[in-house]
């Protein structure tokens, strides 16, 4: 585990914490956006948070797939997954997210033939052995997942394979953080970029938020000292008046990207006009569905998908959680009525989501201890 | 309640221990074994050695050894081979402390933390 290890040590770690604390001003309150859902995951599961000051605050972003998923997509899926000789497949934490009449999860207790895959190849591999059923992949994520999705597709047309489509649900990255930025309700003074979108787009689009919001973002690695690392190179940057895209990841990250992952996405992927995003909206030019080139194998055109919207329950304040305007535990309902065994918003749902990582890890800790 | 959380964890359906690396955005290190060039495929070993089927085409050439970061199923980085000399991390802390330093904002990172740990 020595590729691991090294980015958990604990001398280098309170080393980190230290230079932050030489960083940053007395008096001064500092929010950081960690814009990825891992990112989110690991401050909790490793205790960032509390190597950092007391006026350094980190806000969950709307960086978890599941989460942004509104409630009428998954209605969608589940009305798709009740259709005749229909083979449902999705990722494990997408069955558990509610619709207005209950989750994936449900719907396949209740009859429907939903199965739960580890990539979209798994599910091409179901559609090969069923050759008489119909298999659906319910695409979901960042542009991180969208490569592999558009290749399988390219692999169900190169090998002939008719009955296989894709529910695509894939997001993009910039334009939910540009409506993020417009938002009057958002302070932010940085942002912690998402390390493995980034591997597929690079670092360049993110260029935008220093220069038309003049904030600097750092993208960062996914363990706990490339986490405080990104947090001291944020901090340096205020210090000296700069604002730019820094690369922390540069082990993985290159700044251009994976040029053949982008091309084969322009392929096989277009923009839709919109994509409502849950707590968000609509916002323009946020997600993706299959190319003209791929629209045969386009599960919403193949069968006849409801199209409902539904709005977001009264009591669920996902949207505030996703802006960072309040902490998951200030959500009036968030581990009473809204919990990972029952949850309300999709925070809750994924492991990836603000809600349940706190709830998972720092439920009994919401007053942060000074360091 | 325990009983009643013990259960829906049991029915849960995640990848891992309380996390989906699929949907985390996660990059999972692999260890290339075997090659099947005329499939594009790639059989590779996690850091726990168990074995996987990946897609190679966005990091092609790959041969048996090499490290890739892998995605829901698809390789979609290489990665730097773990050389066992200093660590990366442990030169990127030297190479912030000296920049610290150099900018005068204080005292190195390592007498901070002591101080803080007192």
């Amino acid at each position: 585990m020595k590729y691991v290890d090294e980015y958990r040590d604990a001398e280098l770690g309170q080393a980190l914490s230290g230079e932050i604390l030489s960083l940053v001003e007395t008096g001064r309150h500092y929010k950081f956006m960690e814009v990825c859902g891992g990112h989110t995951h690991s401050i909790y599961k490793y205790g960032v948070d509390d190597l950092l000051p007391a006026n350094v605050e980190l806000v969950h972003g709307p960086g978890c797939p599941v989460c942004v998923i509104p409630m009428g997509r998954v209605d969608d899926g589940i009305a798709l997954a009740h259709e005749e000789g229909v083979i449902f497949t999705c990722f494990g934490d997408m069955m558990r997210v509610p619709g207005s009449e209950g989750s994936l999860l449900e719907a396949k207790a209740a009859g429907a033939d939903i199965r739960m895959v580890y990539s979209p190849l798994d599910a091409l591999r179901i559609a090969k052995q069923n050759p008489d059923r119909e298999v659906v992949f319910f695409a979901i994520g960042f542009e991180t997942t969208a490569p592999s999705t558009a290749l399988t597709l390219k692999r169900a047309r190169a090998d002939g394979v008719t009955n296989f489509s894709v529910m695509c649900s894939h997001v993009t990255i910039v334009p939910p953080l540009r409506a993020l930025l417009e938002s009057p309700d958002l302070r932010l003074d940085g942002f912690v970029g998402p390390g493995h979108v980034a591997t597929v787009v690079g670092a360049r689009p993110f260029e935008f938020i220093p220069a038309d919001y003049g904030k600097p973002i750092v993208v960062a690695g996914f363990e706990p000292l490339d986490i405080l690392h990104a947090i001291t190179m944020i901090l340096r940057q205020l210090n000296e008046g700069r604002c730019e895209v820094e690369n922390q990841y540069k082990r993985v990250v290159p700044y251009e990207g994976n040029q053949r992952a982008l091309e084969v996405m322009a392929e096989v992927f277009e923009l839709r006009p919109h994509f409502e995003w849950r707590g968000l909206g609509f916002i323009s030019h946020s997600g993706l569905k299959l190319s003209e080139a791929y629209a045969d194998l386009d599960a919403e055109i193949r069968f006849s998908v409801p199209g409902v919207r539904v709005a977001d329950p009264k009591a669920c304040q996902c949207g505030e959680v996703l802006k960072g305007v309040i902490k998951p535990w200030e959500c009036k309902v968030f581990g009473t009525a809204c919990t990972p065994e029952r949850p309300i918003g999709t925070c809750m749902v994924s492991s990836e989501g603000a809600c349940a990582a706190y709830y998972n890890y720092g439920r009994f800790a919401r007053e942060r201890e000074v360091v | 309640m325990i009983a009643e959380r013990a259960t829906a964890e049991t029915a849960r359906p995640t990848c891992d221990e309380h996390h989906c690396i699929t949907c985390g955005d996660d990059g999972d290190p692999m260890t290339v074994v075997r090659v099947d060039p005329e499939r594009g495929l790639a059989l590779c070993a996690d850091e726990e050695g168990a074995r996987h089927t990946i897609e190679t085409a966005l990091v092609e050439p790959v041969t048996p050894g090499d490290r890739i970061l892998v995605h829901a199923g698809t390789a979609i980085a290489s990665l730097p081979a773990a050389t066992g000399t200093t660590s990366e991390m442990t030169a990127l802390v030297a190479e912030s402390e000296s920049e610290a330093a150099a900018q005068d904002v204080g005292a190195s990172a390592v007498t901070k933390a002591s101080a803080v740990a007192q």
